[in-house]
């Protein structure tokens, strides 16, 4: 039999520094209505937000736990703390946030990467931000860039209109939990008309044993807007379960553009259920760049909301499970309005004994005629101790429609290796030059530092005698 | 799912009706059966063995090694209600395959077939096996039909089944197909689909040893209310395998279709090759049209594809049609006849081909009366 590609875990180093631990308040374990209660109290927040947060802890207890998809059982919900506070206040300048957590975010790189392009940086150590910073140019032009919690205060009449109504706390177990204790996130809002030229930045970072990670996203793109929001996510390695139930709602209005771009690289011990869905309006467009690394168990599909005609969604998407991992994504797309178009591209890569699995859902409405669309998922199995499976639902409700859908399954080819061979190409480096040609669709979607970032998670290593 | 057995021996099992998810199921299913419909069955070449299916029968095949099908309520009920069936035994090494013929025609007084087959090819000989269910025109009541079809490919045969449903309008179809594919041998199966309003077919294929091959060919038209579940299934487990499937269709009317394709490749099955391929002509606004396919793969060194294609006729082959001469409708049933010769032309038999090519032609005609009446 042919020889095996050998490719390395990614590299997780640096991501699995543990700090020491140090919380002003640490909300007991288990869920009650008390616990909300003092994470509302805590936080200052209306009042309509503490019943939203009651009225999600009564649903979430009335739901089961989804039996579909990855296995659950060792998700112990009730042992996680919800709500861990870091021993710091909010502070605007770089030098005022305390050392530990410095060196961590300093180790992430992200300064570095404030200096250099990006508009902003929203940094979330546990659950609250500690870091938060934005050009003056964005403030001059209207565009709000601050953490949730700020936003339920200042901007009340906005959050109020749009908080959780693309994501409702009657969806799914998760997304009532979510509601329930939803802590820290970004909220960003771009007026009508602005163009953020550069990306907005903000890194996740779970560090207190068993504590869950809650942050709410959201995002208002307003008519004629665009933006480009970056969210990566990290933690370090603990042996508690951990559990990530965000939500990201992300609204585009009429003619609006949106670029939101993920690379997921939670440590091994993560369950990541996170919910992200965007409502697109009128001939607006919601580009989504998502990569999943890491996470023991992810079950996650950012969802796009075609309902103004006109509109339109591209998905593209990596996933890498390598051992112990249960990656379990992909995307929905509802058509619900006339000329809407999608593309969704999803590549993923298994490996000694990782499981990677795509599952989609394209949905056609009746009343959505002339809707094209095309749906493309390719994988690559390293090894048959690993699995790839991939189930793509398309349902049709009409027949104005054009729906193209294309999957391929397979390893990389002796005869692909053996003509780079014959072009006086190595072994290894004709492996890695295939590796990287399958995932560059993904890499040339992201902005450089995270490409760059993303070639070095994937080292490649090769095994095998030759000949 | 479940079935409800009562406590008393003597008094018949009650079979409760399944809540489907993505097809309404009707009321009236599991009758109690009254009599044998009519059956034909002719069989044509040399070394054929035929005889009854038997309740001993069922301790040749496991039907429990195999996940994909119908329910295990339709199971047991074809199982305990059987009311026809054949077990086909083929050892002919002749050049030319044998060809066993077997139809079934429901009419008013006889409602109810359930049938059990099975079909099994020796080493190295051939068979080819044509099922065809019919029924009596313009009639009001429903006519139901309950299948389960098993079929043993042993090494190095060749079988061919070819499967045929032109029931009525308010008629229902359920059948299940259940194969196993071993070493060098080449299974090959074709589904038509031109009748019943409530139909739901699975067919399971394993290829368990080396180079062992399956094809399966499916053909469909939808119309009026109807409602079609296609469940194809193939699970890869010797080296070397190979199996496609091609499911074509063309929807109409009111009609909901359900497309299920599962390409499986267990461990150890390497250098196989599983392809599924769905073809889909929406012809009115009314319709609904699902498609599950599934990839799901243990093994790294296999080739799996699939691949769908969803719309209408394409327009620049209707214009061309339309320049020629040819009226809008003709145009569309001259599109469609094409696309669907590619699965017709493996049938081989040139009067069965016709028969069926009728059918489509009826078909093709209700559909234009309907386009026409929606539009005036």
């Amino acid at each position: 039999m042919a020889n095996k590609t050998f490719i390395a875990d990614v590299d997780r180093g640096i991501y699995d520094v543990i700090n020491q631990e140090d919380h002003r308040f640490v909300a007991d374990k288990g869920l009650t209505e008390d616990i909300i209660r003092d994470i509302s109290r805590e936080k200052n927040e209306p009042q309509w937000m503490l019943e939203y947060r009651l009225k999600s802890l009564e649903i979430y207890k009335s739901k089961p736990i989804p039996t579909w998809g990855a296995d659950l059982s060792e998700l112990d919900v009730e042992n996680i703390v919800h709500y861990v506070r870091p021993n710091t206040d909010m502070k605007t300048s770089w030098d005022d946030v305390p050392d530990d957590i410095k060196e961590t975010f300093e180790r992430l790189g992200i300064p570095e990467a404030e200096r250099k392009s990006l508009a902003g940086v929203g940094a979330q150590y546990d659950s609250e931000v500690v870091y938060h910073s934005l050009q003056a140019e964005l403030t001059e032009q209207g565009v709000i860039y601050t953490d949730m919690d700020t936003a339920v205060k200042e901007y009340e009449e906005i959050v109020r209109k749009y908080f959780m109504t693309i994501i409702t706390n009657r969806d799914h177990k998760f997304s009532a939990l979510h509601g329930a204790v939803w802590s820290g996130g970004s909220f960003v809002y771009v007026p009508a008309g602005v163009k953020v030229e550069l990306p907005l930045q903000s890194y996740f970072r779970l560090n207190a044993k068993g504590a869950g990670q809650f942050e709410h996203t959201l995002i208002i793109v307003e008519k004629g807007a665009s933006l480009h929001f970056i969210e990566g996510c990290s933690a370090p390695k603990y042996s508690v379960q951990n559990l990530h139930a965000g939500a990201v709602e992300l609204f585009v209005k009429e003619d609006a553009k949106l670029r939101y771009s993920t690379i997921e690289n939670w440590s091994r011990n993560m369950y990541n259920l996170n919910t992200k869905r965007s409502a697109v309006d009128k001939n607006g467009k919601i580009e989504w760049v998502s990569g999943s690394f890491g996470s023991r168990v992810s079950m996650l599909y950012p969802m796009s909301i075609l309902r103004g005609e006109g509109a339109s969604s591209e998905f593209t998407g990596i996933t890498f499970a390598a051992k112990g991992q249960y990656l379990d994504t992909g995307t929905k797309v509802l058509h619900a309005a006339p000329n809407t178009t999608s593309i969704v591209n999803s590549k993923s890569i298994s490996k000694d004994g990782g499981h990677a699995f795509y599952r989609g859902l394209l949905r056609v409405t009746p009343n959505a005629t002339n809707v094209k669309s095309t749906v493309n998922c390719e994988s690559l199995m390293l090894d048959n101790r690993s699995k790839s499976d991939t189930v793509p639902i398309i349902e049709i409700g009409n027949d104005q429609v054009d729906i193209g859908h294309e999957a391929k399954i397979g390893r990389i080819s002796d005869e692909t290796i053996f003509y780079l061979m014959s072009r006086g190409i190595d072994e290894a480096e004709a492996k890695a030059m295939i590796v990287r040609g399958f995932v560059e669709p993904i890499t040339k979607e992201l902005p450089l530092e995270y490409a760059v970032e993303l070639n070095n998670l994937i080292t490649l290593e090769l095994e095998g005698t030759i000949g | 799912m479940k079935l409800n057995q009562t406590n008393d021996k003597t008094s018949k099992p009650i079979y409760e009706v399944p809540i489907w998810k993505r097809l309404t199921l009707p009321e009236n299913l599991f009758p109690e059966i009254k009599g044998e419909v009519i059956e034909q069955i002719s069989v044509d070449g040399n070394g054929v063995e035929i005889e009854p299916y038997e309740a001993y029968h069922e301790a040749l095949f496991k039907d429990s090694n195999f996940t994909k099908h119908l329910g295990l309520v339709f199971g047991e009920y074809i199982s305990n209600e059987k009311n026809h069936g054949y077990v086909v035994k083929s050892n002919s090494r002749d050049w030319q395959s044998p060809v066993v013929k077997i139809s079934y025609h429901m009419s008013d007084d006889r409602p109810v077939l359930v049938d059990n087959q099975l079909i099994v090819v020796e080493e190295g000989s051939k068979l080819t096996v044509v099922l065809d269910y019919l029924a009596d025109d313009n009639v009001e009541n429903s006519r139901q039909h309950y299948g389960t079809t098993r079929v043993i490919a042993k090494r190095g045969s060749f079988v061919k089944v070819i499967k045929l449903q032109r029931l009525g309008d308010a008629d229902a179809h359920f059948d299940q197909n259940f194969s196993i594919v071993e070493e060098g041998a080449k299974l090959e199966l074709v589904d038509v689909q031109f009748g019943a309003q409530t139909k739901a077919v699975a067919y399971e294929s394993q290829l368990l040893g080396r180079h062992a091959n399956a094809d399966l060919q499916s053909l469909y038209f939808g119309d009026k209310n109807e409602q079609l579940d296609l469940s194809f299934t193939m699970r890869h487990f010797g080296a070397k395998s190979e199996s496609h499937i091609l499911s074509k269709g063309a929807l109409s009317g009111n009609s909901k279709k359900v497309f299920r394709g599962n390409l499986f490749f267990e461990t150890g099955s390497v250098q196989s090759v599983g392809k599924e391929k769905e073809v889909v002509v929406l012809l009115n606004d009314k319709i609904k049209s699902d498609s599950i396919p599934a990839l799901l793969c243990s093994e790294d060194d296999v080739i799996g594809e699939h691949a769908a294609s969803i719309g209408q006729l394409d327009h620049e082959k209707l214009f061309y049609l339309m320049s020629r001469g040819l009226s809008l409708e003709a145009a569309k049933r001259l599109v469609i006849k094409a696309s669907f010769e590619e699965v017709l032309m493996t049938i081989g038999d040139d009067g069965l081909k016709s028969s069926i090519e009728e059918a489509l032609d009826r078909r093709l005609s209700d559909g234009r009366a309907a386009n026409e009446a929606r539009e005036l």
